[in-house]
């Protein structure tokens, strides 16, 4: 092999399977983002008591202590939603930056060769 | 596919190989670097100039401005160095993607899947498939942990039609694929000339591949791989806190063991998807992992939590494993209330937590504990181990299950047993493989396969009376730390061998000059000490090669033979004379009188008794022993079931001790002396026949008499007749026997000349054949010691005199 057919399966390969490649580290890259934001555990548990923590009602039924409860574990399954929907906004907002930087990243991609070829010329011609 | 096609196939890998041979990754990345800060260096010049009045900062560095004038050159310059930046990130994409293909293996499978590293083999020499191997990456690696250098390989050229290139399982042509499609070849014969077997090459390749495939895996961040073992930020919230649980326990992670376990992998599947199986029950959903000490029940739990981190359990994802310090928690509790207290406490925490799976992991020493401090266990976490919310593992030994566990009703039923026994001889060697990695980085040596497979077989062979799957761990830490001390980098099958002789004792590996010599006298060197019995002479040094040799069955006792013959015609000399020869100096003789076994609780004596929780003697014999020889004298005295265990013993070389622990006698010779049938070799001998001739006359007589079953006697590797000693024999008994005397009073200063006077006397006391050299050396007793004794006491024999007695003196 010369380095002109180098060039040539480089080229070949960047126009074809370059793009394969890049969508399987970018679909990667995404399912690792939601992985670490564990997207379906915190839909699945939105309205769960946060850490678990909770309230059980034990001995007589009393009215008041019992509302007391239920107050206290509503409250607990409230700030649970709230820190899962503030998780799941971060986490989708790093989803959504994966994902433009995905769609960029291909675009530079297409125009990379020229990208350099242009630059090179454009660097030499200052030197000229 | 036929191989031409693989090599066409491989062609499309040529771009990426051009590349790597042009210019290597090490050597790209250097670049990278380098493009990296020289783009950053001249990006900041850059800036400077343009931007160094508007910015506090960039006012620091406005000396440069004094480069203005080379403005344009400076911004051509960062072009040119932005321009090969990213070439050069986009050619290393473009490596990559042909390095990481077929990592992971593709769905269709109908498509050939070659790796880089089978591709360069393939391709790399236009089709001469041996000097690919030898030239790649893959190939260099594999002939390196098969201790050689590939310069030594001679290379025979073939057709590379002939030979059949087999994707594996998963459809994919790996550097392992060529690597067994060459053993079809006649490289064979040059690894035979190395010394290399093919069992070893095939090994080492495998081993290599999955290095490379793991190496390649752990750079692949968006890889399956990687992204289930990614741990999510959220899964915390769902689940409770374990604040009290963490002061006394430490998670799977955390372990020492955790990155030295082999992952979960096809050799540790079976009991790992048990356990998770058992742990996935949505009641009791506890284990109980029963084996031997140290066969490796914990590693098991760790694969586990492996399986779990690698998001591999679908079952028990986000499920922590934690494993409870029974003895601090036990210590820090000190009365029995706390204890409880604390307990409840922590099961409660689990319980709510939601994503705990806690082991016990000794149990039985937490409920002896806990006993001793007046608390029942069992009782207590009954209501836990019922409960849909708890998921327990406990870890014990064989023998503490059968006194803790088996009897207690509660902890028997609660937890589901899970049997776990050593892994075998591949289990054992891909957890090795796994190991030794980290040990290698650790004390910066080098292990060769063959190494690896000799620590293997040497545990399972020569330490077999401890848990293998242990003693592979410990050989492993040992030689490499010993390597570091010693400076040697590379551990090869020899340092191995050296290892387990200086262990056990026992000669393995290659035979020196000394001990060939040795090993081809031994005739001599026995007969140095018996007189006569040819038979077993000849018996006892064939054995010995044999064993030396390794060629011995590994799965017996290493040589068992029955010593027949009357009183005093040197049986139980002959094994003392074996001992010392085959085990030098220090001559492990185990000897076991079986006349003592004869009463109904022979068996308890021997092999220990669960009732009076006694160990037995037998097997705390073997088990202090590593290796030596057993003598049992007059075995015939003993009972039938004692003659049935060593029925089970001679078979299979191990017998089973009170608790049902296996005790290994593998590495034993087993002699067995018996004067049965005495009264029957006397007549054939006073008639003048051959005893070797008769001995199946002299067998059926004694298996007729009921004092042998024909299986038993079958099970030996010989039963031999010792012949009566008669005349010129009975004479070199009594000078052997007069050399030894002659030896003590030597250390006493006093010479004693051995003269005929001496030597016809006890021929003639030696004559009756009846008692053999028993009668001699009791008249060496009675007589010759008394006269001399009898001289020093009245002074006239000290230090430095010397005697020779008349036959005054012996009359």
């Amino acid at each position: 092999m010369n380095p002109l057919s180098f060039a040539i399966a480089y080229v070949h390969w960047h126009y074809c399977n370059a793009f394969i490649f890049i969508l399987e580290i970018w679909s990667g890259a995404q399912k690792a983002t939601l992985k670490l934001f564990s997207f379906n555990d915190l839909v699945r548990s939105l309205f769960s008591p946060l850490m678990r923590i909770q309230e059980q009602h034990e001995g007589k039924f009393d009215m008041e202590e019992y509302a007391e409860i239920a107050a206290s574990n509503i409250i607990m399954r409230l700030v649970g939603a709230c820190i899962r929907l503030i998780l799941l906004l971060v986490g989708f907002v790093a989803w959504v930056v994966v994902f433009v930087t995905g769609i960029i990243f291909y675009a530079i991609w297409i125009t990379l060769p020229l990208i350099a070829v242009g630059s090179i010329i454009y660097g030499v011609m200052y030197f000229i | 596919m036929n191989t031409e096609q693989f090599i066409k196939h491989a062609s499309k890998f040529y771009p990426a190989l051009y590349l790597e041979s042009w210019i290597s990754s090490s050597k790209r990345k250097t670049v990278r670097i380098v493009l990296c800060l020289l783009f950053t260096l001249v990006a900041g010049v850059y800036a400077v100039l343009f931007f160094g009045t508007k910015t506090i900062f960039l006012k620091q560095f406005l000396f440069l401005t004094q480069f203005s004038q080379y403005s344009n050159y400076i911004l051509g310059a960062l072009l040119i160095v932005f321009a090969l930046s990213l070439k050069f990130f986009a050619i290393e994409l473009f490596y990559k993607y042909f390095y990481f293909k077929n990592i992971y293996p593709s769905k269709n499978k109908e498509s050939s899947q070659l790796t880089i590293d089978a591709a360069e083999m393939l391709y790399k020499r236009r089709g001469d498939i041996t000097l690919g191997f030898l030239n790649s990456v893959f190939g260099i690696y594999v002939m390196t942990r098969l201790g050689v250098s590939v310069r030594g390989v001679t290379i025979v050229p073939f057709n590379t039609s002939e030979i059949v290139i087999v994707p594996d399982i998963y459809g994919v042509v790996s550097g392992n694929s060529i690597a067994i499609a060459l053993v079809q070849t006649p490289f064979i014969d040059s690894l035979r000339s190395l010394k290399i077997t093919k069992e070893d090459f095939i090994g080492a390749s495998a081993w290599v591949d999955k290095i490379f495939r793991d190496e390649k895996k752990s750079h692949m961040w968006w890889g399956a791989q990687a992204v289930r073992k990614i741990k999510s930020i959220g899964e915390g919230l769902s689940y409770g806190q374990t604040a009290l649980l963490q002061k006394y326990s430490t998670t799977a992670e955390q372990t020492s063991e955790y990155y030295t376990v082999d992952s979960y992998d096809e050799y540790n599947k079976v009991p790992v998807d048990e356990l998770e199986s058992i742990l996935s029950k949505t009641r009791e959903a506890n284990a109980l992992l029963v084996g031997e000490k140290g066969v490796g029940k914990k590693d098991i739990v760790l694969r586990l939590g492996h399986k779990i981190e690698e998001g591999k359990s679908k079952l028990l994802m986000h499920y922590k494993v934690v494993f409870l310090n029974t003895n601090l928690f036990v210590a820090a509790g000190a009365k029995k209330d706390t204890l409880e207290i604390e307990l409840i406490r922590i099961l409660n925490e689990v319980a709510s937590a939601g994503n705990v799976i806690l082991v016990f992991e000794d149990l039985a020493s937490f409920v002896q504990g806990a006993e001793r401090l007046g608390s029942d266990i069992a009782k207590l976490i009954d209501p836990y181990l019922v409960s849909p919310h708890l998921k327990i593992i406990g870890i014990v030994d064989t023998d503490e299950y059968h006194k803790v566990i088996e009897t207690n009703a509660t902890l028997r039923t609660r937890f589901e047993r899970l049997q776990v026994d050593d892994t075998g001889h591949a289990g054992m060697l891909s957890m090795v493989e796994n190991i030794v990695l980290g040990y290698e980085a650790k004390y910066h040596v080098f292990f060769t396969y063959q190494s690896l497979t000799e620590i293997v077989q040497g545990a399972t062979r020569y330490f077999s009376n401890e848990a293998s799957h242990e003693v592979v761990k410990e050989m492993v830490n040992e030689l490499a730390n010993e390597a570091q001390q010693k400076h040697v980098n590379i551990i090869a099958k020899q340092h191995v061998d050296i290892f387990i002789e200086n262990k056990t004792g026992i000669k393995v590996g290659k035979v020196g000059a000394e001990e060939k010599d040795k090993l081809t006298n031994l005739e001599k060197t026995l007969h140095e000490r018996i007189v006569g019995q040819e038979d077993a002479i000849s018996a006892i040094s064939n054995a010995i090669r044999r064993a030396r040799s390794g060629i011995n069955n590994p799965n017996r006792p290493t040589a068992s033979f029955m010593f027949l013959g009357p009183t005093g015609v040197g049986k139980t000399e002959s094994v003392k004379a074996l001992a010392e020869v085959f085990f030098g100096k220090d001559a492990s003789l185990i000897r076991l009188d079986m006349s003592e076994y004869k009463s109904a609780d022979a068996m308890d004596k021997l092999i220990g008794s669960f009732a009076s929780n006694t160990p037995g003697v037998l097997a705390s014999l073997i088990r202090d022993h590593s290796h030596g020889v057993l003598l049992l004298d007059e075995f015939e005295k003993a009972t039938k079931e004692v003659h049935d265990l060593f029925l089970q013993i001679l078979d299979e070389g191990f017998f089973s001790d009170m608790t049902g622990k296996k005790i290994n006698v593998r590495n034993f010779i087993i002699i067995a002396t018996s004067n049965a049938g005495s009264t029957m070799i006397w007549d054939l001998f006073n008639k003048g026949t051959l005893l070797q001739e008769s001995k199946n006359t002299i067998v059926d007589y004694i298996v007729g008499q009921g004092i042998y079953k024909p299986e038993l006697l079958n099970r030996f590797d010989g039963v031999i007749v010792f012949h009566p000693l008669v005349g010129e024999q009975v004479t070199k008994v009594a000078q052997l026997m007069l050399e030894k005397l002659q030896k003590r009073l030597k250390e006493k200063g006093i010479t004693f000349i051995i003269n005929d006077v001496v030597l016809q006397y006890l021929t003639a006391q030696g004559s009756d054949p009846k008692f053999g050299a028993r009668s001699i050396q009791r008249a060496i007793q009675d007589t010759i010691e008394a006269r001399i004794a009898e001289k020093v006491i009245a002074g006239e024999l000290e230090g430095g005199s010397e005697i020779a007695l008349t036959s005054a003196d012996i009359r």
